[in-house]
């Protein structure tokens, strides 16, 4: 009856578990998994190469699941069941009496924590698990003879680290070693960790190419853009966790009747369910999240979606300004509402000026995709993939630009690479249907690109974007993106000037008015030259921007300080006029 | 009646029968006129005795194919194929050409066509040399990009298997950047790389000893950048350069590399000093320094003083030349070679072959850096003749940095004509009389290779061994630290002329890392 109970009470906290789990997925957002590691991946045999490679490609492969939130829930749910069955076999195995459910349990936990570490290469949670199966399968069978088991567990070791790299022999170390403590085998502890230990320097032998710490480590030295969180550690000490907790509670209960085990473990159940709902809760970062929403939501052109996003607490992020200034033009209204955001970026908010960055490069090159500017799409498409290399975002940018340039062989050997990405396949199968129909211009970007194509050559530098822009906009006067984000950078300059000049452009491009910044930089070049009126090409400024313009001045002109004007204007904080006075990094200082 | 297992053979019989006849081949099938497509393209071409196999896919339709692989002397090796791959048997091929040097590997192609017949394509004919190619060559890996490095490295191959070890891998060396890499005549016990960012410096390998200078100083304006090792093995001739690139906006161009300034110093690999003579640090853009097999003329390319308002299409370099006297170290009579007025283009990556009687270099429209240019192609200059030829080596595309074997025999160059932007290595042999032939690629393990391979073969150096060296030794030297060179007073120019004009004007601005 007693083991009837605790059946119950165990899979109760399952039961519980799972649902919990199902709800913490959709608020963790799993998309955003495989929108930060995405990649195409290389052919199994290139994997086989390098330790853990083969997890690797399991993650990879994994990883396109979560394409979709439902799919990818189910995946990930199968794949936290495989790790708690592994697990639970692991000690079924060897008969650990009574067995403590809750403590299976609570293994689970660091590892669920993980999922909302976005950044965390989910290569080292396959790592994790393979070594964990490996390690299972390896118990299912113990030879008899000293020397066959320790050539056994060497051949083991072996394969683990092959296939799970040193994260897996980690695991399978912690497996070796509690299975010699447990059977009391210390002798035979040394002659089976010392060789497993030696491996990762044994692979030194065969791959010239990497120190002494990259063998060790693996896959656990991670790119700058990656993150390893503090749970993930924890989770690869879960092995040995659970078997000295085990070992220690069954001695501590052995003794206990079955009344105080039920009781145990039924308090023991709701501590850590309570537990798995209160941490994962504080495992996702909403910021973090935000972020990589809006930037998956800018590369999905969702650009509503991306200004729905951005709060507050998000506009000191540059690259989050940035795709807001992209999806206010794409929504039509970036003259009207650039400055309804602080923009404390100035035109670094533009363009991401001094991109030196992998990461970056890829939306840099969107940006120009936005312009139709081809050859500087291309080109930081180019500078993402040399870090980036592989990415499927990356690879259709390539392919895009190579088709507006007429290499076709070239788009077409991107298009073969990016076909290896399920999750792309049916884009690459359309895109190559045009190529053989030469109905490109079904193609995106493919006008825009070949329409704007600068008829005199420049070189573009990536020390001065803005200069750039002005030769691409001279050469291409009808290009309405370029127009628009070059007002912005050069108001973000505080470069009235140009702005005006650029007056009876609005005109050209059908403007019915000039839009809320364009009179509010205006109001502002009138009082600075000390005009009263001036040519607007036939534009009146609304009474509204007048009055308001005049309150603003007056407030600031009559307050003591500057803290107080700040204050007193924060009603128009959303004016290019508080832009210029306090939000601008070109902001006077004094009053 | 009871079915016995013979009972079940014997009725399978015929059924075998039909399967094993349906792929055989007949011995004489028809020639169809459809003209054989193998990727890459390894017809009529002479090749080396010791290249690795040639493997190739067959394009034409089919559902079975085979290649028959023959030399004069009744050698044969035959290759199945369902897919058109054809991988040749590396013993089979390495005999096959071994014992028929200077005759003629045939290949016959065979398919079996979609109405189930077999048929041939005419004949493939393949003149095998006698002359070898040098067992490996170096090169260094990097993906097409311009400003941002990541992973890159300098990597050996063999020419005669399809074996690729790294020399040095940057992952080792804090994902510096690493380049330039230049041996003695293609010996692999000296060579020499720069290294830069982290652990930067220029890492000399002279047989046994290795060490990582720097050689910098306020007397030049750059490190050493493009080399030229002195035949001698005691000299290596760098440029000193200040670099500029610029990001065309017009489609159909990437970058433009061009330099400010730029002179020729010489770097005394034994005791570590380097020299700045005048002939060679003038006003002029001297770059990109080459010598004569017998090491008493260097060659070099040379334009007029950069000045800001010329339009950059205006840059454009001759090839020069200077005796040279290693004994007293001294430069004297400076010729033209070739004008770039009379030739009509610019001349960069000059090159002279062992036998001292060709130099190849290569054409461009302007400035020297041609590997963003199109129109870049490879030339040959007859030095007894004086006369110009253009082999018939080159594409629509990029070719580059062409380069000779130790023997003289075998023209390396890269060029980009498979998809216009990734550069590949090619071979062409080259007669006595200086033609040279139909080129051909690197061969690969799988014939697909080219298809998804996403890398730069860069600066493609023949050698004539394995260079007897590892990533983590790289490393370990280079934590050590780089000595500083010394600067030779002697013997150099004063500091108001050549490429050291100012110390305000910014580093060169090639690459950075990615931050």
């Amino acid at each position: 009856m007693a083991y009837f109970k605790r059946k119950v009470i165990a899979y109760t906290g399952l039961i519980l578990s799972v649902v919990w789990l199902i709800f913490y997925l959709k608020q963790v957002d799993l998309t955003l998994i495989y929108y930060w590691q995405q990649t195409v991946p290389l052919s199994l045999a290139e994997y086989m190469l390098v330790p853990g490679g083969f997890s690797n490609l399991l993650a990879i492969r994994f990883n396109e699941w979560l394409t979709f939130p439902f799919r990818g829930t189910v995946a990930v749910i199968f794949l936290l069941a495989v790790t708690y069955w592994l697990l639970r076999s692991l000690f079924t195995n060897y008969r650990e009496n009574p067995f403590y459910h809750p403590l299976l349990l609570a293994s689970m936990v660091p590892l669920v924590l993980t999922l909302a570490s976005y950044r965390l290469p989910m290569g080292l949670t396959f790592g994790f698990v393979t070594g964990l199966f490996i390690s299972v399968i390896h118990t299912l069978y113990t030879p008899g003879n000293p020397v066959v088991k320790l050539v056994y567990i060497f051949v083991t070791g072996i394969i683990t680290f092959l296939l799970a790299g040193p994260v897996g022999l980690f695991v399978f170390l912690q497996i070796t070693f509690y299975l010699s403590i447990r059977k009391g085998k210390y002798a035979g502890l040394i002659a089976t960790v010392i060789p497993l230990l030696t491996l990762p320097f044994l692979y030194l032998l065969f791959n010239p190419a990497i120190t002494a710490k990259q063998s060790l480590l693996g896959t656990l030295i991670i790119s700058k853009y990656d993150e390893i969180p503090a749970t993930y550690f924890i989770c690869l000490f879960v092995p040995m966790m659970l078997m000295i907790l085990f070992f220690g509670i069954n001695r501590l209960f052995s003794k206990a009747g079955p009344n105080r085990r039920l009781l145990f473990e039924g308090v023991s159940t709701a501590v850590v369910l309570g537990g798995l709902v209160v941490s994962s809760i504080f495992a996702i970062d909403n910021e973090e999240r935000s972020i990589l929403q809006i930037e998956q939501a800018s590369f999905n052109d969702d650009w509503q979606r991306v200004t729905e996003l951005a709060e507050a607490n998000l506009l000191n992020n540059k690259l989050v300004q940035f795709e807001i200034n992209r999806a206010l033009y794409h929504q039509g209204v970036l003259l009207e509402e650039a400055f309804s955001y602080p923009q404390i970026f100035g035109e670094e908010s533009v363009f991401m000026v001094q991109v030196f960055s992998g990461r970056n490069g890829m939306h840099v090159s969107d940006f120009y995709a936005d312009l139709g500017f081809a050859n500087e799409s291309r080109h930081w498409a180019n500078e993402s993939n040399m870090v980036m290399m592989r990415h499927p975002i990356l690879l259709k940018q390539l392919i895009l630009s190579y088709l507006a340039m007429d290499m076709r062989n070239m788009a077409v050997k991107y298009l073969g690479i990016l076909s290896g990405s399920k999750v792309h396949r049916a884009w690459c199968v359309q895109t190559m249907e045009s190529i053989e129909e030469n109905d490109l211009e079904a193609i995106p970007f493919f006008k825009a690109f070949t329409d704007n194509n600068p008829s005199d050559d420049f070189f573009a530098s990536p020390s001065h974007p803005v200069q750039g822009l002005q030769y691409f906009y001279t050469v291409n006067p009808d290009n309405r993106a370029a127009f628009e984000f070059l007002m912005t950078s050069y108001m973000l300059k505080h470069q009235l000037g140009p702005v005006i000049s650029h007056i009876k452009d609005f005109k050209r491009f059908g403007y019915s008015h000039l839009p809320r910044v364009i009179e509010e930089a205006v109001m502002i070049y009138l009082d600075k030259t000390h005009s009263r009126t001036m040519d607007l090409s036939g534009y009146q400024i609304s009474q509204k921007t007048t009055e308001e313009f005049k309150d603003f001045s007056r407030l600031v002109t009559s307050s003591k300080s500057r803290s107080e004007a700040r204050a007193r204007v924060s009603k128009y904080r959303k004016t290019y006029w508080y832009y210029v006075m306090y939000a601008s990094p070109y902001a006077p200082k004094s009053k | 009646m009871k079915k016995t297992g013979s009972n079940i053979f014997i009725r399978l019989l015929p059924l075998l029968y039909i399967m094993i006849a349906c792929n055989s081949v007949p011995p004489d099938p028809a020639l169809t006129e459809e003209p054989v497509k193998i990727f890459p393209d390894y017809t009529a071409v002479t090749i080396p005795p010791n290249i690795a196999p040639m493997n190739f896919q067959i394009e034409n339709d089919g559902q079975a194919y085979m290649a028959v692989f023959s030399n004069s002397k009744k050698g044969r090796v035959k290759v199945e194929s369902g897919s058109g791959k054809i991988v040749i048997p590396a013993k089979a091929w390495k005999k096959l050409l071994d014992e028929d040097r200077s005759g003629m590997l045939t290949i016959d192609i065979m398919r079996k066509s979609g109405k189930g017949s077999w048929e041939r394509f005419n004949q493939i004919k393949n003149p095998i040399s006698m002359k070898e190619i040098d067992p490996y060559i170096a090169y260094r890996k990097i993906p097409p990009a311009n400003i941002v490095w990541k992973e890159m490295g300098i990597f050996q191959r063999s020419l005669e298997s399809f074996k690729v070890s790294p020399i040095v891998t940057n992952n080792v060396t804090g994902n510096n950047c690493m380049n330039c890499h230049s041996f003695n005549a293609g010996d692999p016990d000296q060579m020499m790389f720069h290294m830069r960012a982290s652990y930067g410096g220029t890492l000399v390998k002279n047989h046994e000893e290795i060490i990582l200078v720097d050689t910098k100083s306020e007397h030049t304006r750059s490190a050493g950048a493009y080399p030229s090792w002195h035949p001698g093995g005691n000299l290596i001739a760098f440029s000193v350069n200040l670099i500029k690139q610029g990001f065309h906006a017009r489609m159909g161009k990437i970058s433009y590399v061009h330099d400010n300034y730029s002179d020729i110093v010489l770097y005394d690999v034994n005791d570590n000093s380097i020299t700045r003579p005048a002939a060679l640090s003038t006003k002029n853009l001297e770059n990109l320094p080459t010598w004569s097999p017998d090491g008493k003329k260097m060659f070099y390319i040379s334009a007029p003083e950069n000045i800001d308002t010329m339009p950059y299409t205006s840059v454009v370099y001759s090839l020069m030349s200077i005796e040279f006297n290693e004994e007293e170290r001294s430069f004297r009579k400076k010729d033209t070679v070739i004008d770039s007025d009379d030739f009509g283009q610019s001349i960069t990556f000059p090159r002279v072959s062992p036998g001292n009687k060709l130099i190849s270099f290569i054409g461009v429209d302007y400035g020297y850096f041609s590997i963003n240019n199109r129109e870049a192609d490879v030339y040959l200059y007859n030095r007894e003749t004086m006369e110009i030829i253009k082999p018939d080596v080159n594409s629509v595309e990029t070719e580059s940095y062409p380069s000779w074997s130790s023997n003289g025999s075998w023209l390396m160059f890269i060029s980009k004509r498979t998809d216009g932007l990734l550069s590949q290595v090619w071979f062409s042999y080259v007669d006595e009389k200086g033609k040279a032939g139909k080129p051909f690629v690197l061969p690969q393990k799988d014939p697909a290779f080219y298809d998804d391979y996403l890398y730069n073969y860069n600066r493609p150096e023949f050698i004539t061994g394995k260079v007897d060296i590892s990533p983590r030794r790289v490393r370990s030297l280079a934590k050590a630290g780089s000595v500083a060179s010394t600067f030779n007073e002697k013997g150099s120019v004063s500091l108001s002329t050549g490429a050291t004009v100012t110390s305000n004007e910014p580093e060169s601005q090639m690459y950075r890392s990615d931050e």
